[in-house]
């Protein structure tokens, strides 16, 4: 089920916060039991045998999680057990994700011609994985215990992260699941859940689905970009992508937050970061954390000198870049930003100072180059994007994508131009708003609870959100 | 406090989402509830899936003419003429077997139609039997007769710009207002040979239309899931199918692709499985050497004049090029044949020094 479709705002988003709330007030447990049961129907409704995939997931790593959470608790961890458990999730994700690719690449090398397996992704496998590899690091190191099979189905299935995130903690998760005050309707966090998700969906299909055809009418024609057809395509994709993904994010945290769970940030205007180091700090929020500490530290982080460090920064980012999916575009996209991060060790080391607009500039530039790549169908398609960005064909500023062609025209039939003046006010707002201090969740957390009038401001903006819900289209995490 | 705010919040989204869907039912510019009422009909070339179902329910007809854009230019009026009764033209731009089953489906569920004309389109039968021609999703929540799944209907953007638009008397959108001519898009165009082969490789005939590749177990497949049950459960209803003229460089891309052996199979296969079907009559106008190699009738390789669409209709009125097991056999051989006598580049160079015709509507011809 889609956040920005109508079954999930009318129906059930409403019946699953009134029915939590309902149960809540008699028994904690059969609050948490219901919205399990309500998650793996949030999950079940695209594809009903996906549903199998993720309960046989559930239930093999609750029962290592057990076994290790036991065996750290009596202070004999048990490594085998660990490593047995991490290879279940990683042939899990393997086979669905990566085995095409493999056997791709092999018969390229090898010449061979070994029949592709063509399995379907199940949705979200890739989050549900990394979340429980977590758990069990966790465990192993008493960090992390889980003796209840309710709590812990909850724990991986809670309908706002199943899907697309944020990669959770099982320690930040589990007491508030636990916490039986917390199955009664709090109206702050009601209040603010609400306005966090209008936002979240009014930037997903006000802003990202405006923008979408803009971005991808670029990269269907990015063998003959101009110089200003490449900047409007890379420009456009940087902002679906941050809208996009960063609308569902919020969603998902305003949906969480209004159940009185608090799930963590996993945006912070990252387009406004100095350095690349920041953008980290301020994108995908929980990957980059995952990665930090169940990647880079286990693999021996800045501890074994600087060369290893630096090679660390590449190899984990590259493993990023592979958790997004299987092909080279993710695996270059992945190296480019390790790379960038060797770059600014040693531009630290060399002590330069940039005037902090044009580090933000170069900054945002870099990402937005680099998620070229990420978007392209092939490395061919990036650089026929990027040549045109860098001016490598030229700097005219000639128009040649033909759903562009309006604006160089001197009659335009109206219809048309509305079309085309909404995508293109949909992209320069994008813009102003990604480089606005003030983002959707210190929105959400600052706005002033007391003035019914900014109630009735959101209440117009979620009305009008859901008009433009008609043409529902996937988000772009949804696939990885 | 809090609480307060919460309520404000949900009370106006409801509100306001109240009133656009009041509104959008009011104007209905679809016509999903009603035959247009409040303002004079509007039939929007680009929202023909949504548009067609509505139809379907609410005009007064009893006869379906349906196809692709081969047929959207078949003038109820001219069918009538030759047929009797009253016809409506609900056909659909790039049109599947998935669409057509999906919109006979509706307009029989009314039992209105006794009679149904469809074009029969190689293409319509490719890919998936779910596979609808647009990207989009296939809005199947107007095809039913609940109103308890319309809210992407009342609610949505598509429908309250339309409803604006309507209300408002604007003209942003390209609309008819023609009940005869509903998709007619014909205006403005020339039919002759010279314009017929325009833009055509003759080395890669496909690459100007992209038209996918079809397997004859697949095109079996989506006739049986969307078809064939229409056929079996109505028989009071007498469905004539109908091969639609292509020009020859058609068949000879269908041969340069691989496709030619696939399609006559098709055609064999499909006659032997309506023979039975006594409501069941195909008429075959793709061997018919004066239209299908005369380029002149044609605007591209697919698409030919109104005067021959009438001409098809009065044909099929007089029962001529029904098919027969011989006839069937004999058009597949005359196809074959065809084909090869010349190549594509041939035939493009003959087209394109052959003299304009003086008519816009192409040469008046009854096959």
């Amino acid at each position: 089920m889609l956040f920005n479709s109508y079954e999930f705002l009318l129906v059930f988003l409403p019946l699953v916060v009134a029915g939590y709330f309902a149960i809540g007030r008699h028994s904690a447990l059969g609050a948490n039991v219901f919205l399990a049961a309500a998650s793996l129907l949030f999950y079940a409704w695209w594809r009903l045998d996906f549903v199998w995939v993720l309960l046989a997931s559930v239930a093999v790593n609750y029962a290592f999680g057990r076994r290790l959470s036991r065996d750290a608790a009596a202070g004999t961890p048990h490594k085998p057990v660990l490593v047995a458990g991490i290879t279940f999730n990683l042939v899990l994700l393997g086979y669905y994700k990566y085995a095409d690719f493999f056997i791709t690449n092999v018969n390229a090398l090898a010449g061979a011609h070994l029949g592709l397996l063509q399995v379907a992704l199940p949705l979200g496998i890739s989050f549900f994985t990394f979340t429980q590899v977590a758990y069990l690091v966790d465990a192993s190191k008493a960090k992390a215990a889980e003796y209840s099979a309710t709590n812990y189905l909850l724990f991986v299935t809670f309908f706002p992260h199943l899907l697309a995130g944020p990669i959770i903690h099982h320690r930040e998760m589990m007491p508030q699941f636990a916490d039986a005050a917390l199955k009664r309707i709090h109206w702050e966090n009601m209040a603010r859940g609400a306005v966090l998700f209008t936002l979240g969906l009014a930037k997903k299909v006000l802003i990202a689905d405006q923008v979408a055809p803009w971005a991808n009418a670029g990269f269907a024609n990015a063998g003959s970009l101009t110089f200003l057809d490449g900047w409007i395509t890379m420009l456009a994709y940087a902002m679906q992508l941050l809208f996009d993904f960063g609308g569902y994010t919020d969603m998902a945290l305003g949906a969480a937050l209004m159940l009185n769970i608090r799930l963590p940030r996993n945006f912070d205007s990252p387009y406004r970061s100095v350095d690349i180091q920041e953008f980290w700090r301020r994108w995908h929020m929980t990957l980059s954390r995952f990665l930090r500490d169940y990647v880079y530290i286990p693999l021996g982080g800045n501890r074994g000198g600087e060369a290893r460090m630096l090679a660390l920064f590449v190899v984990t980012f590259v493993v990023g870049g592979l958790w997004h999916g299987a092909a080279w575009t993710f695996v270059v996209w992945g190296a480019m930003h390790g790379l960038a991060l060797v770059a600014l060790h040693f531009w630290r080391k060399a002590g330069i100072a940039l005037a902090r607009p044009l580090a933000i500039a170069l900054t945002a530039f870099f990402a937005a180059a680099a998620f070229v790549v990420f978007r392209a169908a092939s490395l061919a398609d990036a650089w026929g994007v990027l040549s045109a960005v860098l001016g490598l064909k030229g700097v005219g500023m000639a128009l040649t994508v033909p759903e562009w062609a309006w604006m160089a025209r001197r009659v335009v039939p109206p219809g048309e131009l509305a079309a085309g003046m909404a995508g293109l006010g949909a992209l320069v707002l994008a813009l102003v708003l990604a480089f606005t201090p003030r983002n959707s969740d210190d929105i959400a957390a600052r706005i002033d609870l007391g003035r019914p009038r900014l109630g009735l401001v959101f209440g117009l903006l979620l009305a009008l959100s859901a008009v433009f819900v008609q043409n529902a289209t996937e988000f772009i995490y949804f696939i990885f | 406090m809090a609480r307060r705010f919460f309520i404000t919040l949900v009370a106006a989204a409801v509100a306001f989402g109240a009133a656009v869907v009041a509104f959008n039912a009011w104007v209905d510019p679809f016509q999903h509830y009603r035959k247009a009422a409040h303002f004079p009909a509007r039939f929007y070339n680009a929202w023909q899936r949504y548009e067609n179902p509505g139809l379907a329910k609410h005009w007064d007809y009893n006869r379906v003419v349906t196809g692709s854009s081969l047929m959207e230019c078949i003038i109820p009026a001219d069918v009538d003429r030759s047929f009797g009764g009253r016809t409506i033209n609900l056909s659909v731009s790039a049109q599947t077997a998935y669409d057509a089953g999906q919109l006979l489906r509706t307009a029989l569920r009314t039992g209105k139609p006794r009679h149904v004309i469809m074009n029969l389109d190689y293409n319509a039968f490719s890919g998936a039997p779910d596979r609808s021609g647009f990207a989009e999703p296939f809005p199947t929540y107007l095809y039913d007769d609940s109103i308890a799944n319309d809210i992407p209907y009342v609610l949505g953007y598509a429908t309250t710009r339309k409803s604006l638009e309507t209300a408002l008397g604007l003209r942003w959108s390209r609309f008819s207002s023609d009940p005869e001519r509903m998709w007619y898009w014909m205006d403005g165009h020339r039919f002759h040979a010279a314009k017929a082969v325009e833009g055509l490789d003759p080395a890669d005939l496909n690459a100007r239309f992209r038209q996918p590749p079809r397997t004859l177990e697949g095109m079996k497949a989506s006739f049986e899931a969307n078809l064939a049950p229409l056929l079996e459960q109505n028989p009071g209803v007498r469905f004539s199918f109908l091969y639609a003229p292509y020009a020859i460089l058609v068949w000879m891309d269908f041969d340069q692709r691989g496709q030619l052996e696939v399609t006559l199979a098709f055609r064999e296969w499909l006659f032997e499985r309506t023979r039975g079907l006594a409501n069941v009559e195909t008429f075959d106008f793709h061997a018919v050497p004066e239209v299908v190699t005369d380029l002149d009738h044609f605007t591209d390789i697919y698409h030919f004049s109104p005067n021959l669409a009438r001409g098809i209709i009065e044909a099929m009125s007089q029962g001529r090029h029904r098919l027969t097991r011989e006839s069937l056999a004999a058009n597949n051989e005359w196809l074959r044949r065809a084909v090869r006598e010349k190549t594509p580049a041939q035939v493009i160079s003959e087209a394109l020094a052959r003299p304009l015709p003086p008519t816009l509507d192409g040469k008046a011809y009854v096959p």
